[in-house]
């Protein structure tokens, strides 16, 4: 591909995550786990990646397809989006590995120790870093204002010393409305056509 | 002196199958991505479903792309994806193009 297809591609790809499905996807997980977090019921905040699984997907197939249809991507893109997803999941990982340690840090730490003071504002800042990687990876921007409410959430609750699901609450809200406020957009740009070839 | 030093047979020899902004624009996009289906093209284009089949289908017969039909769930999809033919022809294309607009250009500029 020559400089001119490859900013074609890259416009069509960007074009293709207009839609704002994964961002209210995403969002909505945050919104559900920082709810149930601070509501109590732990075994609720396993319906979050469930929920961002199964919510996608329906989003793409009734509001995006019918509008601007589907498309597989060059080889090329595909494998970057491959390991974009490994990337993601490591980041996952480690930050599920990092979350047991600190509680365990937390659970054995006297009152005045950094770790236990650091704590609450640590799921956040681990989102928030999933967040940047997912803007990085997929070339949007907005992701790293989630990335910034999240971490900004995730240094208040520190401060405040509050519950740790109100970052999490923040930066859900934040990406669900922003998600929201461009689906409508993109619902009112593209009307739905009929996919039947004449 | 020739006013534009342009070779008559380079401007002959253009794919007058491509040389029409409407087929050009679906060949454009679909040189960028492996498979696009109806609706895709039809958002990307900007084309009413009428004219983009009326393009696709010579497309399709001058052996530029290919099309393909599936059931998504009850829905039925129509994909399309550029041949090498296809392929081969637009990259021959933006080349003859590219040399005659920087003759023009050249021209211009003097």
């Amino acid at each position: 591909m020559d400089g001119n297809s490859k900013h074609l591609e890259a416009r069509v790809f960007r074009g293709n995550w207009m839609d704002g499905a994964l961002d209210v996807s995403a969002g909505a997980a945050l919104v559900v786990t920082g709810v149930f977090w601070l509501t109590g019921p732990t075994a609720g905040q396993t319906l979050a990646p469930v929920l961002a699984f199964v919510l996608y997907p329906i989003l793409r197939s009734k509001i995006t397809e019918p509008r601007i249809g589907h498309v597989r991507f060059a080889k090329e893109r595909r494998a970057k989006l491959r390991m974009a997803h490994w990337i993601m999941l490591s980041i996952g990982v480690a930050a599920l590995g990092i979350g047991i340690g600190f509680y365990f840090l937390r659970r054995d730490a006297a009152d005045s120790d950094l770790a236990r003071t650091l704590v609450p504002g640590l799921p956040a800042a681990l989102v928030g870093l999933m967040a940047i990687g997912g803007a990085i990876m997929l070339g949007l921007s907005r992701f790293l204002v989630y990335a910034a409410a999240l971490i900004i959430g995730g240094v208040v609750v520190i401060l405040m010393d509050a519950h740790p699901g109100w970052a999490l609450l923040a930066g859900g809200i934040v990406a669900t409305w922003t998600g929201l406020c461009l689906m409508l957009q993109f619902v009112r740009e593209y009307p739905v056509v009929n996919s039947v070839m004449e | 002196m020739r006013a534009f030093p342009i070779d008559a047979k380079a401007v002959a020899s253009l794919d007058r199958l491509l040389h029409e902004p409407a087929r050009l624009s679906i060949v454009a996009c679909l040189a960028v991505v492996d498979e696009a289906d109806f609706v895709f093209l039809q958002a990307q284009t900007g084309m009413t479903g009428g004219n983009l089949s009326s393009h696709v289908k010579k497309l399709e017969q001058a052996g530029y792309i290919t099309t393909s039909k599936e059931f998504q769930g009850s829905k039925p999809r129509t994909s399309f994806a550029l041949t090498d033919e296809g392929r081969e022809a637009f990259t021959g294309y933006l080349t003859s193009m590219r040399s005659l607009l920087g003759v023009l250009d050249g021209h211009a500029s003097k």
